[in-house]
């Protein structure tokens, strides 16, 4: 089995699993049973109707714009495990918002990865974190801005409510076209460019690139095997340069470049190859 | 083979947005259980939340079914207000119109809509007009107490009891009209021929008011 494949059965397996109140799909009845007071690792909407789990992201802001204020500890917690744990890794193998977009990637089309505001567009995701997620929800009780008037998973969810549920239907208006029209351009940009919503909005990306640099799963480079090619920063759809940066916060862990790697130079996982790196340093240091 | 599947998947979800189809609500019997208290971490992520001019809707987390209703169905309750007083089905012959508002203290929708309500029953409560505020949200007392103060509710605010299960949609806020003789008001604006007994979202003060006009017979 190569990388590739198994990354996607992973995928294709965190997806089920997180969804895996079926029924909720026909009778459009959200599953409400005791896991989903538990906050899965990537971006899930509480409301799809198969979830079984919550959305951390939108945890976070139910508890921050809540009538009274509580920190989230129970939140912060499992965001700040999970990072620990895996970092970006979340993102390329357990959010199910990644492993679509990751399938509309797969659709051939017009492809472009490197443009000029490529960089700048990057630091979006934390205007967004800050803002949307953190500062308008503890200013405006009650309500939760990003779920609310961004994230194009709840707007999945709420299409999928709405194809069964006629109550729902009956009350959709101009916020629900608002979010249809954004999902929409996220599913064209996501023709184009690998994964938009995770390299320019996705809060939840934003606070796990935090935890890359410190995870237990992460990548290292051997300094020895490498004969500067660049064939891996070639094969990077995040735009990282892997020699540079091995744990940048941009990077989810895919490991194409690891693969695309002609001397096995680059290496991902836990903490294993963070020993054979010392002890490369220390021969060459000898 | 695997651009294959991925077309397929795609394929499939673009076929989910574009189906509207009118699965009718199957109802699942299920009692609404009034002790379950999830952690409110998951409560609000209200993704789906939509709107139409002033109407919003939460999902609400109560474990309730849609339930298709005959008109003249009448309702028949009994349960306690936050001090302990007893309310039941026998207010309904003491008012022209009770307009029976299910809310919770998590929901940003129902809460915004309180003040309005709250003004509603003031300008229409010498003509015969009765609200009532039902929450099932009992481990989040100071919140309400908050929500009440700062709403200045005067209207009861009953909790929530299995007895009105038959008039839960999954989403908050749902609300009913009831006449003199307890049966619940079909509004009227059926959507696609489905029950409108049962009236999903928050509305303005307007919406509501031509409504209560309607049934106070102004």
């Amino acid at each position: 089995m190569d990388r590739k494949k198994i990354r996607f059965g992973i995928q294709a397996a965190a997806t089920l699993l997180q969804n895996a109140n079926f029924k909720g799909f026909f009778t459009g009845r959200i599953y409400e049973g005791a896991s989903k007071s538990v906050c899965v690792p990537g971006l899930n909407c509480y409301s799809c109707p198969g979830a079984i789990g919550s959305c951390p992201i939108g945890s976070l802001q139910s508890f921050l714009s809540g009538m009274k204020f509580k920190f989230p500890y129970y939140v912060v917690g499992l965001l700040i495990f999970f990072g620990a744990v895996l970092g970006r890794a979340v993102c390329g193998f357990l959010c199910p918002f990644g492993f679509l977009q990751d399938l509309i990637y797969k659709i051939p089309f017009y492809k472009k990865n490197r443009f000029k505001i490529d960089k700048f567009l990057r630091y979006l995701k934390y205007a967004v974190l800050l803002v949307l997620v953190i500062i308008l929800p503890m200013t405006f009780k009650l309500t939760p801005f990003f779920c609310k008037y961004v994230c194009p998973d709840g707007t999945i969810a709420g299409i999928m409510l709405a194809a069964v549920d006629e109550k729902v239907r009956t009350v959709l208006g101009p916020l629900f076209s608002w979010k249809v029209i954004l999902l929409c351009i996220f599913i064209v940009l996501g023709l184009i460019v690998r994964r938009p919503f995770c390299k320019y909005v996705c809060p939840l990306g934003a606070i796990y690139g935090f935890f890359n640099k410190i995870a237990l799963y992460r990548m290292t480079h051997d300094k020895n095997k490498c004969i500067n090619c660049g064939a891996c920063a070639k094969a990077c759809q995040m735009n990282i340069d892997p020699v540079k940066t091995p744990n940048s916060m941009e990077c989810i862990r895919c490991g194409e470049c690891v693969d695309a790697c002609p001397k096995n130079a680059l290496h991902l996982g836990f903490t294993k190859g963070k020993v054979e790196l010392k002890t490369g340093n220390i021969e060459v240091e000898k | 083979m695997k651009k294959l599947i991925s077309l397929a998947l795609c394929g499939a979800m673009l076929f989910a947005m574009a189906s509207c189809s009118a699965v009718t609500d199957e109802t699942t019997k299920k009692t609404r259980d009034t002790e379950q208290v999830d952690d409110e971490d998951g409560r609000k992520n209200n993704g789906d939340e939509t709107t139409a001019d002033n109407t919003t809707v939460e999902v609400s987390v109560s474990d309730t079914t849609v339930q298709v209703l005959p008109t003249g169905d009448i309702v028949v309750f009994s349960t306690t207000d936050r001090n302990g007083q007893t309310y039941d089905n026998s207010i309904f012959a003491d008012h022209e119109l009770t307009m029976i508002n299910f809310w919770e203290p998590w929901c940003g929708p129902c809460v915004s809509e309180m003040s309005d309500i709250e003004k509603l029953y003031e300008d229409y409560k010498d003509e015969g007009l009765l609200v009532i505020g039902v929450y099932s949200e009992t481990s989040m007392e100071s919140e309400v107490d908050d929500i009440l103060s700062s709403c200045k509710t005067s209207y009861p605010i009953l909790t929530y009891t299995i007895d009105f299960d038959k008039y839960q949609t999954g989403y908050v806020p749902t609300t009913i009209f009831v006449d003199k003789n307890g049966n619940v008001i079909d509004t009227g604006s059926s959507f696609e021929g489905m029950d409108s007994t049962l009236i999903v979202g928050s509305k303005s003060y307007k919406e509501w008011e031509s409504l209560v006009k309607r049934y106070l017979g102004n």
